[in-house]
């Protein structure tokens, strides 16, 4: 049950070790006059804590929490739902390469093995200089350039391994 | 009578994007028409044009918003759905690339008609630049006086926000979006209450697909009589049609709905790539499920992919598979899609296309039995939502598309299992 995490998440809202700036806390805090509920702006703030430690730790849960005036479960149980926030950290950047039909059979799969091989990672693994992790998404609204992959924000169409090689390299 | 672009026709305009050449070329016009009438003759008029949602379900968007409570105190809120996740749909993403202000306009015109105070335009996370450009089109028009208070000295007022997903197909279903939208997980209610009656934060809340909206202020400007005499008789007005997948030339085209499958492909598309000869299409988006080679002639209409045993319409994104594609690799993409997909609170929905996705990999595998087929039809059929199995439409997508893979390619689906039976005697 969501709310019998709370014993076992660490961190507490007014550790040393703050996630929340104080910067970002007055963003979230300007969004609340959008929504009549402060929990709207949840997923607002867990992007910008993902955003900027390229996970959501216990801390960041706890903090959230006591902001949005709900308890470290709601957050966990809104959080956990979500293919962009990440409980793990991630590398500093995202490849999201489409593996849906459009891009399946436009050849998605040679961009999958490439990464492997240049980058010896696969689904969802990160590079051990944490620079680089590997994210199959499912379709990501470009499929008139399929194969097309994410990269951090970009849509690019892929029009062949080499492309892709030099794309990564670019961005490291 | 040759067809002028109506929701295109700035694309490829030099800063299209910019509030200044869009009201050059005629934007933000018809909001003094639309205030000089009252919002139920324009709900009237909307219902007149006979414009159908454009987001999958193709629902009457006029009859919807004469749902909304009469003389309700409000809030009324506009939801504008803007997830656009379903694979091989890209139509919403392109306008918003090229036109985000004709978005705007379109949801002034349609909040003014439902009485709605306050518009949240919910747009999937992955559209990282599509959030940009449309947080600067709506700060521009802000401070153009389209939005806030006493628009246009109109005395109406409206507030407009972006509200940002994190990757879920399953907040493009209206009531999962709205879940999204007050920060919770994008789980679907149950229906009814129906979101015109009680949607976002417990009131009244409109739900339109991108493309919808961006109808609206044509209609106010050419007339419903305009709208009715572009495409049939069922299924009025100009259509995005996304395509993808083996033609040579992917991409959208904007074309009177109607437009024949094979005309789409053939004349716009410009045919399929290496000379390769086609083997199916799927018609609007993977839920749909499949038209055969033999069913190119269908018009894409509302009605059309309908008589050919698949779902609908749906978005108009269409996948172009050739003769090379391997349909039960095709059918596994899309089962793995909703199995990754699936919300998870439907027993049918959540376990039945993980069944089918084992199924599906075990015939792949060489290990495929005689039984499976006819046990994944029966599977299809305890998992559709249309009996009222499930919550919400996913689980249709999944069985519908299932179906009408393993009914019109059923031999290749029974060569696959039988070349692997061969094999292990
Ligand atoms: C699983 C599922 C996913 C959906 N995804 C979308 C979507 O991404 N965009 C959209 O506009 N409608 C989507 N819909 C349809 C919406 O529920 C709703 O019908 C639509 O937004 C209404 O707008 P319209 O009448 O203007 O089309 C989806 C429906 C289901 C069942
Ligand atoms: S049908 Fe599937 S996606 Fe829809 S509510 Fe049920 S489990 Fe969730
Ligand atoms: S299928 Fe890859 S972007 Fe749509």
């Amino acid at each position: 049950m969501a709310w019998q995490i709370v014993d076992r998440l660490k961190g507490t809202p007014d550790s040393a070790d703050k996630v929340v700036t104080d910067e970002m806390r007055q963003k979230i805090e300007a969004e609340f006059a959008k929504y009549p509920t402060k929990q709207a702006v949840l997923l607002t703030s867990l992007h910008m804590v993902q955003n900027k430690y390229k996970q959501i730790s216990d801390q960041a849960i706890r903090e959230l929490a006591e902001i949005h005036e709900i308890s470290p479960g709601e957050v966990l149980d809104t959080l956990s739902f979500y293919d962009m926030y990440s409980r793990e950290k991630l590398g500093k950047n995202l490849i999201g390469v489409c593996v849906s039909l459009s891009c399946d059979i436009c050849g998605c799969k040679d961009l999958m093995k490439k990464v492997k091989d240049k980058l010896n990672i696969g689904p969802r693994e990160t590079t051990e200089d944490g620079k680089f992790t590997l994210i199959p998404m499912e379709c990501i609204g470009a499929c008139e350039m399929a194969p097309a992959i994410l990269m951090n924000e970009d849509l690019h169409k892929i029009e062949s391994v080499e492309q892709l090689d030099d794309l990564i390299d670019k961005t490291a | 009578m040759s067809f002028e672009p109506v929701l295109t026709k700035n694309v490829g305009v030099k800063d299209s994007q910019k509030l200044s050449v869009y009201v050059e070329r005629g934007g933000y016009s018809s909001l003094p028409k639309a205030f000089a009438m009252k919002p139920d003759e324009l709900t009237d008029l909307v219902k007149a044009s006979g414009l159908r949602g454009r987001g999958g379900a193709g629902f009457s968007a006029g009859m919807k918003w004469t749902f909304l409570p009469k003389d309700h105190p409000g809030p009324i809120y506009m939801a504008v759905n803007f997830d656009e996740s379903e694979p091989g749909t890209f139509k919403d993403r392109y306008l918003c690339d090229h036109d985000p202000h004709q978005i705007l306009e379109g949801i002034i015109v349609s909040s003014y008609a439902t009485r709605a105070t306050v518009a949240y335009i919910f747009i999937r996370g992955e559209f990282h630049l599509q959030a940009k450009i449309l947080q600067k089109a709506v700060d521009e028009a802000y401070e153009a006086g389209y939005f806030g208070k006493n628009i246009q000295g109109s005395g109406y007022d409206l507030e407009c926000y972006v509200h940002r997903g994190a990757g879920a197909y399953i907040c493009g279903e209206e009531t999962g979006m709205l879940e999204a939208l007050e920060g919770k997980r994008g789980w679907p209610r149950i229906k009814p209450p129906f979101p015109a009656i009680e949607g976002a934060f417990g009131k009244p809340t409109v739900v339109n697909n991108v493309e919808t909206l961006c109808c609206v202020p044509h209609i106010i400007h050419n007339g419903a009589d305009w709208f009715t005499s572009i495409g049939t008789e069922k299924s009025a007005g100009p259509k995005l049609y996304g395509i993808s997948g083996h033609v040579n030339k992917p991409g959208v085209y904007e074309l009177p709905l109607g437009v024949t499958c094979r005309d789409l492909i053939e004349k716009y598309a410009g045919g399929m790539r290496n000379g390769k000869k086609c083997k199916g299409a799927i018609p609007g988006g993977v839920s749909m499920g499949v038209l055969h080679a033999d069913e190119l002639d269908c018009p894409l209409d509302f009605d059309g992919p309908g008589q050919r045993g698949c779902m609908g319409l749906g978005t108009a994104g269409v996948i172009v598979m050739d003769e090379d594609t391997c349909m039960v690799s095709a059918l596994r993409n899309i089962v793995h899609f909703f199995k990754h997909e699936s919300c998870g609170q439907c027993t049918p929905c959540r376990e039945g296309s993980g069944w089918m996705l084992k199924t599906l990999d075990r015939i792949l595998a060489g290990e495929g039995k005689k039984d499976d087929l006819d046990n994944m039809i029966e599977l299809c059929d305890a998992q559709g939502s249309m009996p009222g199995k499930t919550i919400c439409g996913l689980a249709d997508g999944t069985a519908w598309a299932a179906k009408n893979f393993i009914q019109k390619y059923r031999e290749e689906f029974e060569a696959k299992i039988e070349s692997a039976s061969a094999v292990a005697v």
